[in-house]
């Protein structure tokens, strides 16, 4: 009942006034046999959300996670790429610190980041 | 689905069975690597699009609906919402190290067929899983660990094994791969000229970094990769040279000089060393891996090793043992590794817009993992399979010559000559590539040879070979640095709750005390390895192998306890085969590895045979060494066989309805970002 329950909630949700209709009840009804506790955030959910459907790839996540989300734009995935290498390499850590911070770029404050992101690499393993 | 996608991936499917019964059935001739590109792309394609997606919609049910973690904790510091495509360059870069590159060049003694086929059978059905179910898990979980996650789900007994299974691991990690290192560089003036060279090429990314141009670390991992080439040279220049003598280091010097380093490394600023080598170790990594790839499809190398050896009978030089169980426990990293649970239950669920895209970067950065190791087999195996042997086998194991390596390996029907050799050796600027165990300079060689036949011919086949050794021997550091820094931090947090003190990271006297028992421990088995006439390879790396099973088997222990509390027992053959399949192995291994009658593979059978030969220096050293390798392998078995034990009941009395089901997992909110999750 419980698994069941949670695929169709993943599978076929229906979210929206528009697309209110005797399947959003169903949907509504199994969350709250299943997950009471998340009754009421679909509700909300839903008034944040008007007439959007889901599909069933939704729950796998293949409608998002292609590459053709990104391939037929070169300039996208050069973009992308950089973006990556500069989440990797810290670059954008040390940009998030300075928007938290209201800092400038400078010795100080990059001596302030590494201070903080140390504790960070203290956990980090590298995998083998 | 379409009846246009039905017919493409109906064209997969028979591509990859096409070339997986070419790589399986074709035995007279050899046969082109790209038969094990293909029918690797087609694996990954296959069990991405059809596997992930069952697991994803079945048994996870992922809810695009939910905020993650990185949406309702954020900070801006550990908690970050990430694109995609970060967070799994982020995840790949975390979890690709020496692992996926050695391992399959040292299970290639047996034939490029077995490796091949647990790389690919296993990424699918079990490392992939593995790295995925544990990742979004922990996103569930608000970003726990693997020990919490542990610890919470199963019992308290379970996180103190997780605990006690992780820096097991860690030590036997960072003894075996300082191993490696040593077997690549020892009598290797030009290896070691260039190594040491990354050390002030690494403080000075940090200065530079601190004082010159903070933050733009990109334009500083260029810098030190360009200095790095520069010392590839340089090295070149050093081993012409009057100067070579002074970088040219036997084992016990070079074990010494890492010992020494690693303390340093441990002890030393992060923002000094250890951050500014991670990077410069990434930006090679990332770029080597691609530019292998590259090659091996503009090369299309033919495979020179047959598809099975003679070696699956257990009598193999490289490592003794048969096909089952240590071809599954040589190659972990490639197709499932427990090191990886550590990863996807670390930093990545903290950086994760949604929970849908756990999928792509836990399975597919696991599946890029897994064709890394597909590449490395296939450089190995572009070797004469004499070649290969005489590199990669201990003195021990073949004689403790040349002239008598090269008729033992002849003799085994892999004929080679002492010429050939000292013409390779020559060409890659090396005076000898005999028994140099470990994987490194066999990988280092399959990978100049590709290289070379591309660009450049034998005249830069030097150059490449030692591009290669300076890529591995700093992803090798990199693990070193950061595994010595997480044991010693893992320490001091289990001696704090001891003296309170002891747990203070800012400490120097903890810091300094906990470093030095860190090194100690990892120092003592590379002693042990480099001092061990067959190679230690032979030892460590199977004991390494088994340490890292065990602790997949804690993550997957894990996972099917989650799976069942989740009221979805009839998916737990999702991640219950694999841990079936895993402690099978494990256990199997580390049973021949402490009782096997064989001294080549039993340590207790190998402590006999010594107490019963004649005495030598050393003898009780020895003795004792064998000794403790068993006591370390017995004791895991152990360990995990409680959680195993402990996970069990847990299940049935779910299943049973003795117990109400109750996962752990945050509540559930619903996310703020519903038109961008749709």
């Amino acid at each position: 009942m419980k698994a069941s329950g949670d695929r169709v909630i993943a599978r076929d949700r229906v979210i929206g006034v528009a697309a209110c209709s005797d399947h959003d009840v169903m949907v509504e009804h199994t969350i709250e046999l299943c997950h009471p506790e998340r009754a009421g955030a679909h509700a909300t959910a839903s008034r944040r959300t008007p007439a959007l459907s889901v599909s069933k790839e939704a729950a796998s996540g293949s409608s998002y996670e292609t590459l053709k989300d990104f391939l037929p734009r070169p300039t996208s995935a050069i973009r992308t790429l950089l973006a990556a290498l500069r989440e990797i390499f810290d670059e954008s850590a040390y940009d998030r610190f300075l928007l938290r911070t209201h800092a400038s770029r400078s010795r100080a404050s990059y001596r302030e980041f590494t201070r903080e992101r140390d504790a960070a690499m203290l956990k980090k393993p590298r995998c083998c | 689905m379409k009846i246009g996608k039905v017919l493409i991936w109906l064209a997969v499917a028979a591509l990859g069975a096409l070339a997986l019964a070419t790589i399986a059935f074709h035995r007279r001739e050899p046969i082109n690597a790209m038969w094990l590109v293909v029918a690797a792309l087609c694996s990954y394609a296959l069990g991405y699009r059809f596997y992930s997606k069952f697991v994803a919609a079945n048994v996870l049910a992922l809810d695009a609906m939910r905020a993650t973690p990185a949406e309702r904790l954020e900070n801006g510091r550990d908690f970050v919402r990430t694109n995609k495509w970060v967070v799994f360059g982020h995840h790949f870069a975390a979890i690709a190290g020496p692992g996926p590159l050695v391992g399959p060049v040292l299970a290639a003694q047996f034939g490029y067929l077995p490796g091949t086929l647990w790389i690919l059978v296993g990424a699918v059905f079990a490392g992939c899983v593995q790295d995925f179910v544990i990742l979004l898990f922990s996103v569930r979980r608000d970003g726990k660990s693997l020990g919490q996650m542990a610890r919470d789900e199963i019992g308290k007994t379970a996180g103190t094994v997780a605990f006690i299974s992780v820096l097991s691991i860690l030590v036997i990690l960072l003894a075996v791969v300082a191993l490696i290192i040593v077997n690549a560089l020892k009598d290797s003036p030009w290896g070691a000229f260039t190594i040491g060279m990354t050390i002030p090429i690494a403080l000075l990314m940090g200065v530079y970094l601190r004082y010159l141009r903070p933050g733009r670390v990109l334009e500083a991992s260029v810098l030190g990769f360009l200095l790095v080439v520069a010392a590839i040279f340089g090295g070149q220049w050093i081993s012409q040279s009057t100067h070579a003598g002074a970088f040219t280091f036997a084992g016990t010097t070079l074990a010494i000089l890492i010992i020494v380093y690693g303390f340093a490394a441990s002890a030393l600023p992060v923002w000094l060393l250890l951050a500014p080598r991670d990077y410069l170790s990434t930006f090679v990594k990332l770029g080597t891996v691609a530019i292998l790839a590259l090659g091996i499809v503009l090369v299309r190398p033919t495979l020179q090793m047959p598809a099975l050896t003679r070696f699956i009978d257990g009598s193999g030089p490289v490592f003794a043992g048969n096909l089952f169980p240590f071809a599954f426990i040589t190659i972990a990293c490639g197709a499932i590794s427990g090191f990886h649970s550590l990863i996807s239950s670390g930093t990545t669920p903290k950086m994760i817009a949604r929970e849908t895209q756990t999928r792509m970067v836990g399975y597919g950065a696991m599946m890029a993992e897994s064709f890394v190791g597909i590449m490395a087999m296939i450089a190995a195996c572009t070797l004469q399979p004499g070649t290969y042997l005489a590199v990669n086998s201990g003195a021990g194991m073949v004689g403790g010559n040349a002239t008598a390596a090269v008729a033992t390996i002849s003799n085994w029907g892999f004929p080679i000559t002492a010429d050939q050799m000292a013409l390779l050796a020559h060409h890659v600027g090396e005076k000898t590539l005999f028994f140099r165990t470990g994987g490194a300079p066999a990988f280092a060689l399959g990978m100049a040879k590709i290289f070379s036949d591309s660009l450049g011919g034998t005249a830069v086949m030097a150059i490449w070979y030692h591009f290669a050794i300076m890529f591995e021997a700093l992803f090798i550091l990199t693990v070193l640095d950061a595994g010595t820094r997480v044991a010693r931090f893992m320490l001091q947090d289990a001696l704090g709750h001891v003296w309170k003190p002891l747990g203070r990271t800012s400490w120097y006297p903890s810091i300094v005390a906990t470093s030095a028992v860190t090194v100690a421990a990892w120092g003592y088995f590379l002693w042990q390895g480099i001092r061990d006439p067959l190679g230690g390879i032979n030892s460590l790396w199977p004991l390494f192998g088994i340490c890292n099973q065990l602790l997949a088997a804690v993550a997957l222990c894990v996972a099917t306890t989650i799976i069942v509390k989740m009221g979805r027992s009839r998916y737990i053959w999702v991640t219950l085969v694999p841990l079936c399949w895993l402690v099978a192995v494990t256990f199997a291994a580390a049973w021949h590895k402490v009782f096997d009658p064989n001294p080549l593979i039993g340590t207790l059978a190998h402590a006999r045979q010594l107490a019963a030969g004649p005495a030598m220096e050393g003898l009780q050293r020895r003795i004792f060494n064998d000794q403790l390798d068993a006591a370390v392998c017995g004791l895991l078995v152990v360990l995990v066989s409680v959680i195993v034990i402990e996970s069990g009941t847990q299940w049935i009395s779910v299943i049973t309805g003795r117990r109400k089901p109750a996962t752990q997992e945050a509540p559930f909110v619903a996310t703020q970002y519903a038109e961008e999750a749709l």
